[in-house]
């Protein structure tokens, strides 16, 4: 691959696809790079694809068909599962049911979350853009007392807005572990409302496609084909800013000249040593001998195991001294084919032993492994016993200087709940911002 | 008993009601004194009333041992406004600095020991091993320094009944016109972590470690959260003896600056009442009519500045009746977790070489190591002692001649961050007082074999003596929060003629003044326009 590009996008999990997608459909020319090593297997589900999505990247002429997850289940140590569900009435009626006082607040507190959650973004949209609308938001946010309140709740805690609604304890730690698992946050950290707002979006409702139906990673493939994005598999080693572009040096001398650099989500920038490398994520998948019941017999849930709300921040801060929490919050669900995925965003970048920083060893990666069977076994008793293989998968910034390191124009995205949707408008913005 | 209908009782004003004032001030605190001094500097009829035997707040001077007085509240000068200080003469009212520019010696877990220049902007000419450390100090430097002036104006506080203030504007005016550089920088610093731009500046160097300690030094927003950043363009904002960022010992420490706005005051013809506590303040219409006195008299005025805490001047002095609900939300909604404490120690001896003397006129910093100023920030917030905070020592007595003793020195040290109580048992006195000579030891090893005295004074000692609510002492969360406060607390009342600057108005801690000097501006100008 030579040449020059608009963008290079960096990542093969479906946010970055449909981001390189929409870009090259805007007559933008990009370049994806891509790991490759992926095989063929069963993936997680996905975060739904906005109406806007669908349009711009006609899936409709694809064949695609995606059904939402059935709940969202938190698997506490005590008591019975807590669920939500997409419906508001359908999660209302059913904490109605568990006895849960806080029935009657649900639809207002997803109303009022919703409303809070749409307030104007006042946090960089990515990295060192130029002339991104940042400032002026600044400017009108500081001379608004009622703005100012809003954004200090949204960049607040999430513990702080839970506990302004509910006073079931159960709720209040099913809601942070489901909002912040994914990016791997405390419920007392500043900035995590943001993170819970956005888990009550709609479009962050996850999906996944039914099964025999085509995975929305190939159609989202065929797409970017389609819309005549360059792929490659080829390894960056140098990237240097030379002007308004920055060459980049891969692998066997290919050269390219691209304006700006994309991330679609953190965990593809962490890959490559660039953006917020406080801790990783760790996903296992166990491959399974024969079926396992899933908890409340509903195999389509998202779950989520936590021994108690106060887990969720203790695990952030074992990650972030960069130690293993052997109650980190687990997520993990059933795929069509005989799987288990676990994951956790609560791991750390890497480990802290001695007064020094270490990476990871396979060692680490065995004991993460374990730490997330024993989690997964206290919920299921006996599921260790069903288990064929185990195959883990780590997102760690990897050793060494980045080849992105010392170029300014790297844009990342933040951690998403809607990371499709969230993708697809950043780079529609900044296409829009180089016209 | 008390007859409530025995009119002999002991009760001197009694339903007695007084007329003819301009101004009440409530709170004889720095910010009180200040606001009153300008109030009554414009000519205004002012009254000042202080709920305490004495003026002054919580700093305030104290005998720490027989014959040694020591400074509570705070030790050095790093935020004074300087439009207070011209504006109300303080210099001429005897503010006058011992040491100026102090540098900074900053101590590290590893034994290492950088100095820096009290001046920042020769901070960078410290002599480095490393070439590119320089150079990345020096530019960071730059940039900081002159952000941090740029933002200024937004440290002040202030949107007083939802008017923006001319400095608010002002601010406006300049971040919508900033050059593209400045633009830039303001995006990518307002929102960002101190851990993330710090680490992308200086790798894992001392540099970096002693840039997360000024950072989160005083500040409940733990140096990997969002908007840690902007503690550190906050405290650089501000100015002590005309140089920005930097810190400087006034001559009687903190308190003389008390002292002078006390005579400002004085100067000024404000009315000051000690030992006269309000119990509510009058509101009649959607304006304020004046203060009752706990002792049932009437303070009747067209403004009232309240210049206590929050909890008090509207939980309890206006009511929560009256309050619209987002004030109320913020106000329910704080919850304090990180403290800040101080201990004033009396060591035996003197210094023995010239080295030791120096260093004794400088302000020694120990700052730990990112990981162990994670971990104390964790702790603290989960309720535990810290094993090592940060420290921050001075030494008044070799600072400040007029302080000296016989074969004695007065060690003064604010320690942070330490978990918040609202009343601390001895058990955690003992653990945090173990904590600060535990980290102390860490850069003056054998130093505790040399104590006479201690003196560990908590957030709940001074709100004590202050007689505020001991939350509005705790540390300040990041600055996006406190804006939301000072903004509803400043703003969102809609009361006419009430202003507020109590220490919820403060944007950052330090003696400001600014909030006591916005306020009383905010008051003049209403009540001139009504005068005309």
């Amino acid at each position: 691959m030579n040449g020059q590009f608009d963008f290079l996008v960096i990542g093969d999990d479906e946010p970055s696809l449909a981001a390189a997608a929409a870009a090259a459909k805007a007559h933008a020319r990009v370049a994806l790079l891509t790991t490759g090593d992926r095989k063929k297997r069963a993936s997680p589900a996905s975060p739904a694809i906005a109406n806007f999505v669908w349009r711009r990247l006609d899936l409709q002429d694809y064949d695609l068909t995606l059904e939402p997850v059935s709940a969202r289940v938190t698997l506490l140590k005590e008591g019975a599962p807590v669920a939500t569900y997409a419906s508001a009435r359908e999660t209302a009626d059913s904490l109605a049911e568990k006895g849960s006082p806080d029935h009657l607040l649900w639809r207002d507190f997803i109303e009022e979350m919703t409303v809070l959650g749409a307030a104007p973004v006042y946090a960089p949209k990515g990295y060192d853009k130029p002339g991104a609308p940042g400032v002026k938001a600044f400017a009108a946010l500081l001379s608004d007392p009622a703005h100012l309140e809003q954004a200090a709740r949204l960049f607040g805690s999430c513990a702080g807005i839970l506990d302004d609604y509910f006073s079931d304890d159960r709720l209040r730690a099913h809601l942070s572990a489901h909002a912040l698992a994914a990016g791997g946050r405390g419920d007392r950290e500043a900035g995590s409302a943001q993170a819970l707002t956005a888990f009550l979006d709609p479009d962050s409702w996850r999906v996944r496609a039914p099964k025999g139906g085509a995975a929305l990673r190939a159609v989202l493939e065929q797409v970017c084909q389609d819309a005549g994005v360059e792929t490659t598999q080829k390894k960056p080693v140098d990237a240097a800013a030379n002007g308004k572009f920055t060459n980049i040096t891969f692998d066997g001398d290919d050269k390219i000249k691209v304006k700006h650099i994309f991330f679609a989500t953190p965990a593809s920038a962490r890959q490559w040593g660039v953006g917020e490398g406080a801790h990783a994520d760790f996903t296992v998948r166990f491959k399974l001998n024969d079926k396992v019941d899933a908890p409340l017999g509903d195999d389509d849930a998202i779950f989520q195991v936590i021994d108690d709300g106060a887990d969720i921040q203790a695990a952030r801060d074992a990650a972030l001294q960069g130690k293993l929490c052997d109650r980190m919050p687990v997520e993990f669900e059933f795929t069509g084919n005989g799987e288990v995925i676990a994951r956790s965003a609560y791991l750390p970048a890497a480990f802290f032993e001695d007064g020094e920083w270490r990476a990871w060893t396979g060692q680490d990666r065995q004991a993460a492994a374990s730490i997330i069977r024993e989690r997964l076994s206290s919920r299921m008793p006996g599921f260790a016993t069903h288990i064929r293989r185990t195959e883990t998968e780590l997102s760690a910034p990897p050793s060494g200087v980045s080849p992105f390191a010392h170029c300014g124009r790297v844009i990342i995205q933040p951690h998403r709940h809607n990371a499709i949707s969230a993708a697809v408008k950043l780079i529609d913005q900044v296409v829009a911002g180089d016209d | 008993m008390t007859n409530p209908l025995d009119l002999n009782s002991e009760n001197k004003s009694g339903n007695r009601i007084e007329g003819g004032i301009d101004a009440v001030v409530i709170g004889a605190g720095a910010d009180g004194l200040a606001a009153s001094a300008y109030l009554g500097k414009a000519g205004l009829r002012t009254v000042l009333v202080g709920a305490g035997p004495e003026l002054g707040g919580r700093i305030a001077a104290r005998e720490i041992a027989p014959g040694v007085t020591g400074i509570d509240g705070e030790h050095l000068i790093t935020v004074l406004d300087p439009d207070v200080i011209s504006e109300l003469d303080l210099y001429r009212y005897g503010v006058e600095f011992a040491a100026r520019r102090l540098d900074t010696t900053y101590f590290f877990e590893n034994g290492g020991v950088l100095r820096f220049d009290g001046d920042l902007t020769q901070a960078a000419l410290l002599n480095l091993d490393d070439d590119s450390d320089r150079e990345a100090l020096e530019a960071f430097m730059g940039d900081v320094l002159e952000t941090a002036a740029f933002l200024r104006p937004a440290f002040h506080g202030g949107g007083y009944g939802g008017a923006a203030s001319s400095q608010q504007r002002a601010l406006e005016k300049a971040v919508n016109q900033a050059p593209p550089e400045m633009a830039a920088r303001l995006q990518r610093y307002l929102f960002a972590t101190a851990d993330e731009v710090l680490r992308a500046r200086f790798d894992d160097g001392q540099l970096r470690t002693l840039l997360l300690a000024e950072t989160s030094f005083r500040s409940a927003a733990a140096p990997h959260e969002p908007f840690s950043f902007m503690s550190l363009l906050r405290r650089y904002a501000g100015e002590a003896a005309g140089l920005q960022g930097a810190a400087a010992y006034p001559k009687g420490g903190a308190v003389s600056v008390i002292d002078a706005l006390r005579r400002a005051a004085q100067g000024a013809k404000v009315d000051m009442r000690a030992g006269a506590p309000v119990k509510s303040i009058l509101i009649e219409g959607d304006r304020v009519a004046g203060v009752v006195m706990a002792d049932g008299g009437q303070l009747r005025a067209p403004i009232v500045i309240a210049a206590i805490d929050a909890a008090h001047a509207f939980g309890e002095m206006i009511g929560p009746g009256v309050l619209d609900i987002g004030l109320q939300r913020v106000l329910t909604a704080r919850k304090a977790e990180i403290a800040s404490a101080r201990m004033q120690i009396i060591l035996k001896g003197v210094a023995q070489d010239e080295a030791t003397r120096k260093n004794m006129m400088r302000r020694l910093v120990y700052a730990p190591s990112p990981e162990a100023l994670s971990k104390a920030f964790m702790d603290a917030r989960a309720g535990h002692v810290p094993e090592r905070v940060m420290v921050e020592a001075i030494f008044p007595t070799a600072l400040d001649e007029g302080a000296a003793l016989d074969k004695r020195q007065v060690m003064s040290v604010m320690a942070h961050p330490l978990p918040f109580d609202e009343a601390p048992d001895d058990d955690r006195r003992e653990a945090i007082r173990s904590a600060i000579l535990d980290s102390i030891e860490m850069f003056a090893a054998g130093f505790s074999g040399r104590i006479e005295v201690e003196d560990l004074r908590l957030v709940n000692d001074d709100a004590a003596a202050a007689g505020a609510s001991v939350a509005a002492y705790a540390a300040k969360p990041d600055v996006l929060q406190q804006w939301a406060l000072a903004s509803a607390v400043t703003g969102s009342p809609r009361i006419r003629g009430f202003y507020f600057c109590g220490p919820e108005a403060q944007i950052g801690a330090g003696l400001s003044c600014a909030a006591g000097r916005t306020a009383a501006k905010a008051a003049l100008r209403v009540y001139k326009k009504g005068a005309e």
